[in-house]
C-alpha cells in the first residue's frame, strides 16, 4: 500500500512538472528571443515589402545596432551583389505602393525574384514584420507567406491572434529560428543576434 | 417618380464625382504626409510628427467627408415633410451604403467604431432640427467639426485595443510614433482637437436651436402684431364711417329747412320767374335729400345700366389742375347691375380723381376708361393712367385708412371704394409700377337677364 502510495505521489508530480514545461513550450508564444548564434553578415540589404513606412523604422535601427546596411525602397536583383544578408520588411500599403507608382502585383514579383536570388547565392534573408495589429490584414499575410518560403530567420510583433499564424508559417517553411516579440522595442535584440 | 428617381441618381453621381475628385487630390497629400512621417523618424523630429498626425487626421476627415455629408443632406431635402423615425431609418441605410461604397473605391478598412458615433450624432442634429428648415448651413457645419473631431481618435494609440486606427496612412504614423516612442505625443494631440471640435459642435447645436426658438417666438409676435394693426384699422374704419354717416344724417335738417323757407317764399312771390326759381331750387333740395338717403342707406339698390352709372360719373368728377384726354370705350350689351348709385357713383370718382391726380404732371395725360363683360356674366371697369404709378412697397397699404400721399387728403378714398365694391359682391384689383402707370380693375357681379326683366327694360 505504501508502495503504490509512493508511486502515486511521484506520478503526480511528474505531471506537474512536465505539464508545465510542455505547456511553457506552446504557451510561452515569443519563443527564442533571439539567435544563439549570428546567421547573418554585414553588408545588410535591406527592402520593404509593400512599400509601408516600417522599412525606415528598420534601417533606422539597423544604424543604431551598427550594422552595416543599405536601405532601398524598391530593391532588386542587382542590389544583392556585394550584399552578404537581406533584411525583407514585410509592410504592405496601398497608399505607398501608389507613392511609388506601383502595385501590390507587382510589388510581389518584386520580391519573389529578389528572394528567390538571395536564396541562389545563399544570401540569409531575415524577414521582419513590425506592423502588429495595424498592419494585420489579408495582403500583408498574403506577403508573410511568400517571404517566408525562402527565410531563414523571422522576427514578428505578433498577438493572441497571430502568433499561430506565424508558428504555422514557420514550420510549413522550416524556419528554424523565429522570434515573437511583443511590441516594437523588443525587435533589436532579435535583430541584433542575427548579426553578432 | 420620374422626378425621385432624377434626384436619387443626382446624388449618386455627385457622391460618386466628389469622392473622385476629393480622392485624387488626397493621393498627393497622402505622399506628402508619408514624407513627413519619413523625415520625423530619421531626425526624430517632435514638430514634423505633429504635423504628421494633424495632416494625417485631415486626410482622414477629407476621405469620408462626402459620406457623412451627401447622405445628411439627402435625407434633409428629399424627406423635408417626412417623420422623424423615416428619416432615422433611411439616414443609417444611406450612410452605411455610401460608406461602403467609399470603402470599396479606397479599398481600406472600415473604421467601425468612429463611423457610429458620427452616425449617431447625425441622428441627433436630425432629430432636433427636425421641424426647422432654415438651419442647413450651420448643421453641416456642425457636422464638418464633428467628423473632425471624430476622426482625431483615429490617431490615439490608447484606443489601438477597441479597433481604432486601422487604416494603412494612420496605421504607419501610428508605426513610426511607436517607433520614436511618442505615442504619449499622438494621444496628447488627439485629444487636443477632439475635445474642443466634439464640444463646439454641441454648442453650436444648442446656439441653434435657440436662435431658432427666438425667431420663431419673434415671427409669432410679428403676426401678433400684424392682427392687431388690422383690428385696429378695422375699428378705425367702423368709426369713420360712423361719424359720416352721423354728419350725412345732420345735413338732412338744414337741408328741411332751405325746402320749407322756400316753399313759404314761393307762396309770397308773385313773379312766375322767381317761382320758377324756387321751383328748381325744391327740385335740388330734393335730389340732394334722395342722394344722401341713398348714401346712408346701402340696401336701397336699384337696377341700372352701365351708360346711366357712368353718366352719372362723368357729370360729377371735378377735373383740379390738369386737362387730361379721357378715353371712354363701353362695350354694347352690357347687363344692368344692381347697384347703390350713389356709393358706387362716388367709388368711381375716387378712382378717377385719383387717376387725374396722378397723371397732372404728365406731359401727355391719358386715362382710358373701359367697361366690359366677362364670360361668367360680370360687369368689368377698368380705369388705366399714364400716371406716376404707385411703389410696390405703397401697393398693400393703399387700402389702409388714413393711408395718402396726397397732402390735404383724409386717407379715406380708396378704403371707402373698397368697402362700397366688396359690399356689391365685387371685386377690385390695381396693377402698378412705379412710373409706369396705374390699372384699376373693378369686377361687379352683372344682373342676370329674365325674359320679364328684357320686357320692362324694353318699357323703361
Amino acid at each position: 500500500m505504501q508502495k503504490f502510495f509512493h508511486i502515486f505521489i511521484i506520478l503526480v508530480f511528474w505531471s506537474l512538472i512536465f505539464t508545465g514545461c510542455f505547456n511553457s513550450n506552446i504557451e510561452l508564444g515569443y519563443t527564442l528571443p533571439h539567435l544563439p548564434y549570428p546567421i547573418a553578415k554585414e553588408k545588410a540589404l535591406i527592402t520593404i515589402a509593400g512599400q509601408g513606412p516600417e522599412g525606415l523604422i528598420v534601417a533606422k535601427m539597423c544604424d543604431e545596432l551598427k550594422i552595416e546596411n543599405t536601405f532601398r525602397y524598391k530593391a532588386t536583383v542587382k542590389d544583392l551583389e556585394e550584399k552578404r544578408s537581406l533584411i525583407v520588411v514585410v509592410s504592405v500599403s496601398k497608399i505607398g505602393l501608389k507613392s511609388v507608382d506601383t502595385n501590390y502585383e507587382l510589388e510581389k514579383e518584386r520580391i519573389h525574384k529578389l528572394i528567390r536570388k538571395a536564396n541562389e547565392q545563399r544570401i540569409p534573408v531575415i524577414m521582419l514584420f513590425i506592423g502588429g495589429n495595424n498592419r494585420w490584414d489579408k495582403l500583408n499575410q498574403e506577403m508573410i507567406m511568400l517571404v517566408a518560403k525562402y527565410t531563414n530567420y523571422m522576427i514578428a510583433v505578433s498577438n493572441n491572434e497571430s502568433k499561430d499564424f506565424f508558428r504555422t508559417q514557420a514550420a510549413k517553411n522550416n524556419i528554424e529560428f523565429y522570434t515573437l516579440v511583443k511590441d516594437l522595442e523588443r525587435v533589436k535584440i532579435p535583430l541584433n543576434s542575427a548579426f553578432r | 417618380m420620374k422626378r425621385k428617381l432624377f434626384i436619387c441618381l443626382s446624388y449618386v453621381f455627385a457622391f460618386f464625382l466628389t469622392t473622385f475628385i476629393i480622392k485624387s487630390f488626397l493621393l498627393s497629400f497622402a505622399k506628402d504626409i508619408i514624407t513627413n512621417l519619413e523625415r520625423s523618424i530619421i531626425a526624430t523630429n517632435n514638430g514634423l510628427l505633429i504635423i504628421t498626425v494633424v495632416k494625417g487626421i485631415i486626410h482622414e476627415t477629407l476621405v469620408d467627408l462626402p459620406v457623412f455629408l451627401l447622405s445628411y443632406s439627402f435625407i434633409y431635402f428629399y424627406f423635408k415633410n417626412s417623420k422623424p423615425s423615416i428619416k432615422i431609418f433611411h439616414l443609417i441605410v444611406i450612410t452605411l451604403f455610401l460608406y461602403k461604397l467609399n470603402r470599396i473605391i479606397y479599398q481600406d478598412k472600415w473604421e467601425l467604431v468612429i463611423f457610429v458615433l458620427i452616425l449617431i450624432f447625425e441622428i441627433v442634429l436630425l432629430i432636433i432640427f427636425h421641424n426647422n428648415k432654415e438651419n442647413f448651413a450651420a448643421n453641416i457645419f456642425v457636422l464638418l467639426q464633428v467628423n473632425f473631431g471624430f476622426n482625431c481618435l483615429l490617431l490615439a494609440p490608447f484606443l489601438n485595443n477597441w479597433g481604432i486606427g486601422q487604416r494603412d496612412l494612420i496605421s504607419g504614423i501610428k508605426i513610426g510614433a511607436n517607433y520614436l516612442i511618442r505615442d504619449a505625443i499622438l494621444n496628447f494631440v488627439s485629444l487636443s482637437f477632439f475635445l474642443p471640435f466634439t464640444l463646439g459642435a454641441i454648442f453650436l447645436s444648442i446656439l441653434s436651436v435657440m436662435y431658432t426658438l427666438r425667431l420663431e417666438t419673434e415671427k409669432r409676435e410679428k403676426e401678433k402684431e400684424k392682427e392687431l394693426r388690422i383690428m385696429k384699422n378695422f375699428a378705425e374704419e367702423a368709426q369713420v364711417w360712423q361719424e359720416l354717416h352721423f354728419l350725412l344724417h345732420d345735413l338732412k335738417s338744414p337741408l328741411m329747412t332751405i325746402s320749407g323757407l322756400n316753399s313759404l317764399n314761393e307762396m309770397q312771390l308773385e313773379s312766375p320767374q322767381l317761382k320758377a326759381y324756387c321751383q328748381r331750387i325744391n327740385q335740388s333740395v330734393e335730389t340732394v335729400n334722395e342722394m344722401i338717403s341713398e348714401f346712408l342707406h346701402n340696401e336701397k339698390r336699384k337696377d341700372i345700366s352701365v351708360n346711366e352709372l357712368i353718366k352719372f360719373v362723368r357729370a360729377n368728377v371735378i377735373v383740379k389742375n390738369a386737362n387730361p384726354k379721357v378715353v371712354f370705350k363701353i362695350n354694347d350689351n352690357l347687363p344692368q347691375i344692381n347697384i347703390n348709385r350713389i356709393r358706387m357713383a362716388r367709388a368711381l370718382i375716387n378712382i378717377i380723381e385719383n387717376a387725374i391726380h396722378a397723371v397732372s404732371f404728365q406731359e401727355d395725360p391719358l386715362i382710358l376708361i373701359k367697361v366690359n363683360s366677362d364670360p361668367n356674366g360680370n360687369v368689368v371697369f377698368t380705369i388705366k393712367d399714364n400716371g406716376i404709378g404707385i411703389p410696390d412697397e405703397n401697393l398693400e397699404k393703399i387700402w389702409n385708412i388714413r393711408f395718402t400721399t396726397k397732402t390735404g387728403s383724409g386717407g379715406l378714398g380708396l378704403s371707402f371704394v373698397k368697402n362700397v365694391i366688396e359690399s356689391h359682391s365685387g371685386t377690385i384689383k390695381i396693377y402698378s409700377k412705379k412710373g409706369d402707370g396705374t390699372q384699376v380693375e373693378i369686377t361687379l357681379p352683372g344682373v342676370k337677364a329674365s325674359g320679364s326683366d328684357f320686357n320692362n327694360r324694353r318699357q323703361s
